[in-house]
């Protein structure tokens, strides 16, 4: 009986530890869901912005008629110690298991963002799948996410889907996350590109409940071209060009639209690029100055042509293609000239000398910063047209005839 | 204490769990960089042999302990001694994993629960079902089997359409060339988790089916070892190579890559769930070794010894490393400075003893005809 009893008590006490359940669970309404985080250069450290989610205002039954998310500020010598510093203003626990969006003021980009980094590839609630943005000079990372978005409740959730959207659609620029980053920290004579945001309209009006209510909004963030980045120091943005033709160097176009004027033409035809693979191969049997040979091929369809061209005829369609072979090749030389000119070896050539041939790379691996410069590159384009949508001549190709 | 049977299945089953335990969730063979995959396939080559010289040495006494076997094959005192020295090696193991996997779960899930409460609640669980017996043991193997295939093809479902592997990472292939891919083979491969399965021969005596039983362990040292070479292939052409090699749980990090459409992603607490399951298994046979070799030395029964041993492994568990860094840092020591006399300078010492002992006896047994 006794026996019994102690064993029965000791059962219930451990029974204890299991009962309250998680130990340190806090519940959706103990935490404060962080979407995005705006990262500011302030005196001797960081500022750093936190997008707030307010679940009432989403759900829409309870909320107060106020804004969908909100930000908090505080500054710190690490972005660890500005985190801690917010909750000086925010009720709950921050956490930041569903933030998509980490933005970064050019200043510090131009400083080097090798001082943050590690937080964002060390902290174990943040994904290596969120994104990384540069705010144009000008605009602080803070008005980034105080920005409301009329499509969407969520600014920094809406900027991803955007970045995706036009990744697929325009092909100038494409999601750089966290891990992207790091690879490209860590690639010799490299560095990463990053997606840069701006402003269309002004930053103050954009953070404004107000401008919801136009048609016409009077902020809106946009994606703007990417950021060159030559270790972990920001040197230089690529204009629209160099950024599709950088897309397409490192073989991460999907769709895209390319004018082209083929030669005897007027007017310029505007094609649908929807396929396209981009194989590189470098050649270092002369260490001091290789070679590398870039191949393309990307299917196309026609989808404006106000030219009086009859698209019937091959000989024709070969004009086009021809013409968009140099269209493209160009694209890609401005973005090769650009990386070679700022001495950064984004495309990761010197990763591609490694892969196939490790012993030339020993010996060369450690001049490649002089060595990258310096690379023939040649393009070998081969379009092809695939088809010209519902029509096969244009309606003034009725003018042409009489 | 009765004869209990366990079926090759289970013996399978077993066996499996216990190799991909914390091999697949902790940074294993990244010593090889790039060429962790093949490190990890050599040294499933070695554990297998190493697993048939432990299998050869219980089929000289299928129905001895090894503890037992030790005495006849060393004689009484050096046989003795050994077993203890096997016994205090096991407990550490049992401890050490206790530890890994009580570290995983707060690293990655419970962040602010102490260390103790989360290894007190699994050395409970594993207690409990040692104290029922190794048959329920093997069955309960079998039961999370199926469910850790699910898990597996899950997972493997989603990296695969999600869009993130980039097989270009694993090349060049042998850029170091083969010796330091031999080098990490030596260090780390080859022990960790393959030759661990040296204490699988407190199990083998149970086997209903003996021959049976050994083809399904080298089928589960085999399978075991595809496995976690195809998932160090596939984080090290997710994450890169850098990141692979700083993580502490590459797998755990590669997983939150992964995300079909948006809608299919934060799985990560599948691998913690596959943590849980391996290391449960892990530390009950590490543990149920330990408690076999001590009660067939002392002649303690086995269910008095089981709960004090719990206590002991716990508090071991809490004590041996006072951080995971020197938990990480003792561990790689230990891989190749003090296993290898485990794993394979004992073993292949009693191999040559045990020939020579079966060859006297089958002498003897001729001269009595």
């Amino acid at each position: 009986m006794g026996r019994k009893c102690i064993s029965g008590l000791l059962a219930c006490c451990l029974l204890l530890f299991t009962l309250p359940g998680c130990w340190d669970a806090r519940e959706l309404n103990r935490r404060a869901i962080v979407s995005g985080i705006g990262i500011d250069h302030s005196d001797g450290g960081y500022e750093v912005s936190l997008q707030v989610i307010i679940a009432d205002e989403i759900s829409g039954k309870t909320g107060r008629g106020g804004t969908p998310t909100s930000v908090y500020h505080a500054s710190g010598r690490s972005v660890v110690e500005a985190m801690r510093n917010v909750s000086r203003e925010v009720p709950r626990l921050i956490s930041t298991g569903q933030t998509r969006l980490i933005v970064i003021s050019e200043e510090i980009a131009r400083e080097g963002i090798s001082g943050l980094v590690d937080f964002l590839d060390r902290d174990s609630d943040l994904r290596l799948s969120t994104k990384l943005y540069i705010a144009r000079e000008g605009i602080k990372a803070s008005d980034i996410v105080s920005a409301l978005t009329p499509l969407g409740k969520i600014t920094a959730y809406a900027l991803v889907q955007k970045t995706d959207l036009a990744a697929d659609e325009l092909g100038a620029n494409f999601a750089v996350e966290i891990d992207d980053v790091l690879r490209g920290l860590l690639s010799p004579g490299g560095g990463p590109v990053i997606n840069g945001l701006n402003f269309a309209g002004s930053p103050e009006k954009a953070g404004d409940k107000g401008s919801l209510e136009k048609t016409k909004s009077a902020g809106v963030v946009v994606i703007d071209d990417m950021a060159l980045f030559k270790g972990d120091k920001l040197v230089g943005w690529m204009n629209r060009e160099e950024c599709k033709g950088m897309v397409w160097m490192l073989n991460k176009m999907r769709k895209t639209v390319l004018l082209v004027k083929p030669e005897g033409d007027e007017e310029e035809i505007t094609l649908e690029v929807f396929e396209t693979s981009t194989s590189t191969k470098v050649d270092v049997s002369n260490p001091r100055h290789p070679m590398a040979v870039i191949k393309v091929k990307p299917q196309m369809s026609v989808r404006e042509a106000g030219t009086e061209i009859d698209l019937r005829d091959s000989l024709a369609l070969d004009k086009v293609e021809k013409a968009a072979n140099v269209a493209i090749a160009r694209k890609l030389e401005s973005a090769v000239k650009k990386a070679q000119q700022m001495k950064s070896d984004i495309f990761g050539i010197a990763q591609q000398v490694e892969r196939t041939n490790p012993k030339a790379w020993k010996r060369i691996g450690g001049q490649w910063e002089e060595i990258f410069p310096a690379i023939d590159v040649q393009y070998e384009v081969d379009s092809i047209i695939r088809n010209t949508q519902m029509r096969d001549r244009s309606y003034k190709y009725h003018f042409k005839k009489k | 204490m009765e004869k209990t049977k366990i079926s090759s299945l289970q013996f399978f089953s077993m066996l499996l769990l216990f190799q991909l335990g914390t091999a697949l969730v902790v940074n294993v063979g990244i010593l090889a960089g790039r060429d962790a995959w093949l490190a990890i396939l050599i040294g499933m080559g070695m554990g297998s042999l190493l697993f048939a010289v432990y299998a050869y040495l219980n089929g000289l006494f299928p129905d001895m302990q090894p503890t037992a076997y030790l005495r006849v094959l060393l004689g009484k005192y050096l046989g003795t001694v050994i077993g203890i020295a096997y016994v205090v090696f096991f407990l550490n193991k049992a401890s050490r994993d206790l530890m890994d996997g009580g570290l995983l779960v707060i690293a990655s899930t419970l962040k602010e629960t102490p260390l103790l409460i989360v290894n007190l609640m699994m050395i409970l669980t594993v207690a409990y079902v040692l104290h029922k017996g190794v048959e329920v043991l093997a069955r309960t193997a079998f039961i999370f089997l199926v469910v850790v295939i699910l898990i597996g093809i899950f997972i493997v479902l989603l990296v695969l359409f999600s869009d993130i592997l980039n097989l270009n990472r694993l090349r060049p292939v042998l850029g170091n060339g083969m010796g330091a891919l031999l080098l990490s083979v030596y260090r780390q491969n080859y022990q960790f988790p393959f030759a661990e399965v040296i204490c699988f021969v407190t199990v083998m005596p149970s086997l209903g089916h003996r021959k049976g039983g050994m083809k399904a362990g080298h089928l589960a040292i085999l399978i075991s070892g595809l496995i976690l070479s195809g998932a160090i292939a596939a984080t090290i052409s997710v994450l890169g190579v850098d990141i692979t090699e700083r993580s502490v749980f590459p797998l755990l990090t590669m997983i939150g890559k992964a995300s079909i459409a948006d809608f299919i992603q934060r799985t990560d607490i599948l691998v913690v769930m596959i943590l849980i399951i391996g290391v449960f298994f892990k530390i009950s046979v590490f543990y149920y070794a330990s408690v076999m070799g001590m009660s067939d030395i002392f002649k303690i029964p086995y269910r008095k010894l089981l709960y004090p041993m719990a206590i002991v492994i716990l508090l071991l568990s809490v004590t041996l490393a006072g951080s995971f860094t020197e938990h990480l840092a003792k561990g790689g020591k230990v891989l190749y400075m003090i296993d290898p006399v485990f794993f394979v300078a004992i073993p292949v010492f009693l191999l040559l003893v045990g020939f020579v002992h079966s060859y006297r006896s089958k002498a003897r047994g001729q001269g009595r005809n």
